[in-house]
């Protein structure tokens, strides 16, 4: 039997492995074959291995002033229905007590970003703000309400594969990709994953009109 | 002797039916753990890519930005790095610097600079990132500034790949930091007129947004090859960005014609004071990391 399990996790090693190689280029090969205008590739873009059933967040600074095209594509074994999202993610700068911090965090928008959260609660607010700066019991200091606002839903555009928009002002987006499905129960997942690729391209805005 | 033979038997069965139950415990034992070794890698992820630095220097030029080579660092510098901490950071200055002169077309220093990052790339175990094949087609290529430019930004884009893909987050953190350093430095030491309303100190003070993105992903990997050291030395960087605020807005997303309009013109806000003060922290701590002695 331990042979087996050796055997068996030597097999898995050796499909996943190849696996996620493959997969970081995927966006390349996967999302390029939209007709629409020349844009330059964006080095954001990105691909990962994704499950049925799981959920990825991919962090894109958009720029001021530029014209951006995201197109999501995956392995047909994910299905045609890929989801996605597309958040703005700002901190808006607000003066509350220190045990307000957590309840008013707690209430944006499904906002459960481990990594900036620790940012923000443990390092964004103690040091930064000259005279506005922190008072030893807290009480004072300048504190950011973390803000998540769906900007588009490919949901409600029949699950188009790409979008493009124009970005006036600089903006943190949040990417949420989807891969529809239960999550699996099978030990071996394996087989209910594959590549899902997020390409984004830029260019410059032209202004339009006279 | 039959006597004894029975319990022995027994004895034997009893230790047989033991011995299955552990065999049958450790296996589902490593079963489970293999399982949540499976769920943990799908779990939900989150994934912080970083601009590449050619972004910044395609927009400089397309400014007017004049090219001032004294900003790159020496590329002979190289040989002298030995810490691998150094060589991750210095590794992400040098892809910066190669972008930087691959988008203003100065072919001599692409071309050293190439074989620098390529060396590292050896050192710090990047494997297969800057092949012959690529040398040969920056020699084939120096009449062809655009594809120069690629050529540079598709080693940044395989450096982060290979090591994203080989669990390298350490090495990967100290890089993107290095780069991104690196270019804010060459674009603040490239302006020669402040122009506070002007697009390309509006794309400085953007850096904020790109900033907190990279420190939420050195946070995620504090634990990494000296990430949490630089982390401590960004603080004031850190401070100056924090100061900075962009107008809040109302709903975000408008149509105008065929055009999808995300955002709704707010700027980022930078005085005089905190554009100075970022270039001096940026200054301090980039001599930091190019100073050989660590």
């Amino acid at each position: 039997m331990r042979q087996f399990i050796l055997l068996f996790s030597i097999v898995l090693i050796s499909v996943t492995v190849p696996a996620q190689t493959e997969c970081s280029q995927y966006h390349k090969k996967g999302c390029g074959d939209n007709d629409g205008a020349f844009m330059k590739y964006d080095g954001q873009s990105k691909s990962a291995i994704m499950a049925k059933g799981q959920t990825s967040e991919f962090h894109l600074v958009a720029y001021d002033g530029q014209d951006y095209r995201i197109t999501v594509c995956s392995e047909d074994n994910l299905g045609n229905e890929i989801r996605f999202k597309i958040y703005e993610k700002r901190k808006e700068f607000e003066k509350v007590k220190a045990e307000e911090v957590a309840e008013t965090e707690g209430s944006s928008e499904n906002y459960d970003d481990d990594g900036y959260e620790d940012y923000s609660e443990e390092d964004y607010s103690d040091d930064s703000y000259g005279e506005e700066e922190a008072s030893p019991s807290g009480n004072k200091r300048p504190q950011f309400q973390l803000i998540k606002e769906l900007l588009y839903d490919n949901s409600q555009d029949a699950y188009s594969s790409f979008i493009e928009f124009t970005a006036e002002g600089s903006m943190s987006l949040i990417i949420e990709v989807s891969v529809p499905g239960e999550e699996s129960k099978m030990k071996l997942k394996v087989r209910e994953t594959g590549c899902v690729g997020v390409l984004i391209e830029h260019i410059k805005s032209k202004n339009t009109g006279f | 002797m039959k006597k004894l033979i029975l319990p022995f038997s027994l004895l034997l069965i009893l230790s047989a039916c033991n011995e299955q139950d552990q065999r049958k415990a450790t296996i589902e034992k490593e079963e489970d753990s293999h399982k949540e070794v499976l769920e943990d890698k799908y779990q939900k992820r989150e994934y912080y890519p970083i601009p590449s630095p050619e972004q910044m220097f395609s927009f400089i030029n397309d400014n007017g930005i004049a090219y001032n080579k004294s900003l790159v660092h020496d590329y002979k510098a190289a040989d002298n790095y030995q810490h691998p901490i150094k060589k991750a950071l210095v590794f992400g200055i040098y892809t910066a610097d190669l972008a930087y002169t691959a988008a203003y077309q100065d072919v001599e220093s692409t071309v050293n600079l190439y074989e620098t990052v390529r060396k590292l790339s050896l050192e710090l175990n990047v494997e297969e990132l800057m092949t012959e094949d690529m040398m040969q087609k920056i020699q084939a290529n120096m009449e062809n500034p655009d594809s120069l430019t690629l050529i540079a930004a598709d080693s940044y884009y395989r450096a982060i790949e290979y090591l994203e893909s080989n669990g390298e987050e350490g090495k990967l953190s100290l890089m993107s930091l290095g780069a991104w350093i690196e270019s804010i430095h060459i674009a603040l030491g490239a302006l020669k007129d402040i122009d506070l309303g002007s697009s390309t100190i509006q794309r400085i003070a953007a850096q904020k947004i790109t900033f907190e993105n990279l420190y939420t992903y050195l946070s995620i990997n504090r634990d990494k090859l000296g990430v949490e050291a630089e982390l401590n030395k960004l603080q004031r960087i850190k401070a100056v960005f924090d100061s900075l605020q962009k107008g809040s807005s109302a709903k975000s997303t408008t149509q105008k014609g065929e055009k999808l309009i995300f955002g709704q013109g707010n700027k980022i806000k930078m005085t005089m004071e905190q554009f100075l003060e970022l270039k001096s922290a940026i200054e301090v701590y980039r001599s930091q990391l190019v100073t050989q002695n660590k």
